[in-house]
């Protein structure tokens, strides 16, 4: 089951955070996570990625207590080897999804990496339908902005 | 509102009606095709894929799970003793979160020799693992009680390998990085 799903969610947490090493910690603690209070029930993709979100979650304040957050969320020390498993290609879109609000990137990533419907975001992110509808569209707008600013 | 029905095409929301809206749309309106053109190639750019390479990630428990449905009183008396060695190994809480329990550290390295771990609870001084049975698995349980740890596995007496179980890591003052790790708190 992790096999299947550890591209996508893979993909997620890097578009989440843009940051290799902190993405395989964070899948790793959502396996971790998953096996320990979840191992008997169904596995299904939005309770995955309902744990994963979680885990960035805490990262990220987990961070914050140790360093003033935003400045660098996604650069750590020790990653250019990991740097350069990011595909040279897929940087340019990685610092837009980075441009986005949080909420934007967030509703975008899972979108776009994940096979959950909108009513599976909606819970995962514990919003309306219609708010993802609304949000997932605004974040599309807003980074093809970005991208076409970079563009010239 | 009709925006977002190219968000909705992408991610495949329309319902049939919303569908025969959308083509419609498509059909009289020369601007809204080339937006939802637009829209299509951008998608192309975000869902293309991330890294070269997906990490290799360590799931401890997996084999946990994968041997639950194993009973002692189901294995041959020969594999006995070893399996119920790994048994009790596997079922072990790895990291129990009630205060007084030892703590249990544990790392797959089957390629090493030697493996210590060395943290604040230790003193800094190295305290050698176990090695549990040929599985490739060394542990050790440590009383290390409430709060901020840091430590650091050693293996083959040198290399420094924060624990791939651990989330959080920082560095030291050394260059090399130690696993941070809070209890006597819930996750």
């Amino acid at each position: 089951m992790f096999e299947f799903h550890k591209e996508k969610l893979f993909a997620y947490l890097m578009r989440m955070g843009g940051d290799y090493e902190l993405s395989r910690d964070i899948l790793q603690e959502t396996f971790r996570r998953y096996l320990e209070h979840y191992s008997g029930s169904d596995a299904s993709p939005s309770l995955l990625y309902t744990i994963a979100r979680n885990a960035f979650v805490d990262q990220v304040r987990r961070q914050a207590r140790q360093t003033p957050l935003d400045e660098e969320p996604c650069d750590r020390g020790n990653g250019a080897e990991h740097e350069m498993l990011i595909r040279e290609s897929y940087h340019g879109v990685l610092d837009a999804l980075k441009a986005l609000a949080a909420d934007e990137r967030e509703v975008l990533s899972l979108a776009i990496s994940s096979e959950l419907s909108y009513q599976e975001i909606a819970e995962v992110m514990n919003l309306t339908v219609a708010n993802v509808k609304v949000k997932v569209h605004r974040a599309r707008k807003r980074i093809r902005e970005i991208l076409k600013g970079g563009q010239q | 509102m009709r925006d977002e029905l190219i968000s909705m095409f992408i991610d495949d929301e329309l319902d049939l009606d919303e569908k025969i809206d959308f083509v419609r749309q498509v059909r009289a309106d020369e601007a809204f095709t080339d937006q939802a053109i637009e829209f299509l190639s951008l998608e192309k750019d975000l869902r293309a894929e991330v890294v070269e390479r997906v990490p290799e990630v360590h799931v401890t428990s997996a084999r946990k799970t994968a041997l639950r449905v194993i009973r002692p009183v189901h294995l041959v008396a020969a594999s006995l003793a070893a399996a119920a060695a790994l048994f009790i190994f596997l079922f072990w809480p790895v990291h129990p979160d009630e205060p007084g329990e030892p703590y249990r550290f544990v790392i797959y390295r089957p390629d090493v020799s030697r493996a210590e771990i060395v943290g604040s609870f230790t003193g800094w001084d190295r305290v050698p693992m176990q090695r549990v049975g040929s599985s490739g698995y060394w542990e050790i349980s440590l009383d290390i009680g409430p709060g901020e740890h840091r430590y650091v596995f050693l293996l083959d007496g040198d290399a420094r390998v924060p624990d791939p179980t651990a989330v959080m890591r920082e560095k030291d003052d050394f260059g090399g990085e130690n696993s941070v790790l809070v209890t006597g708190t819930s996750a």
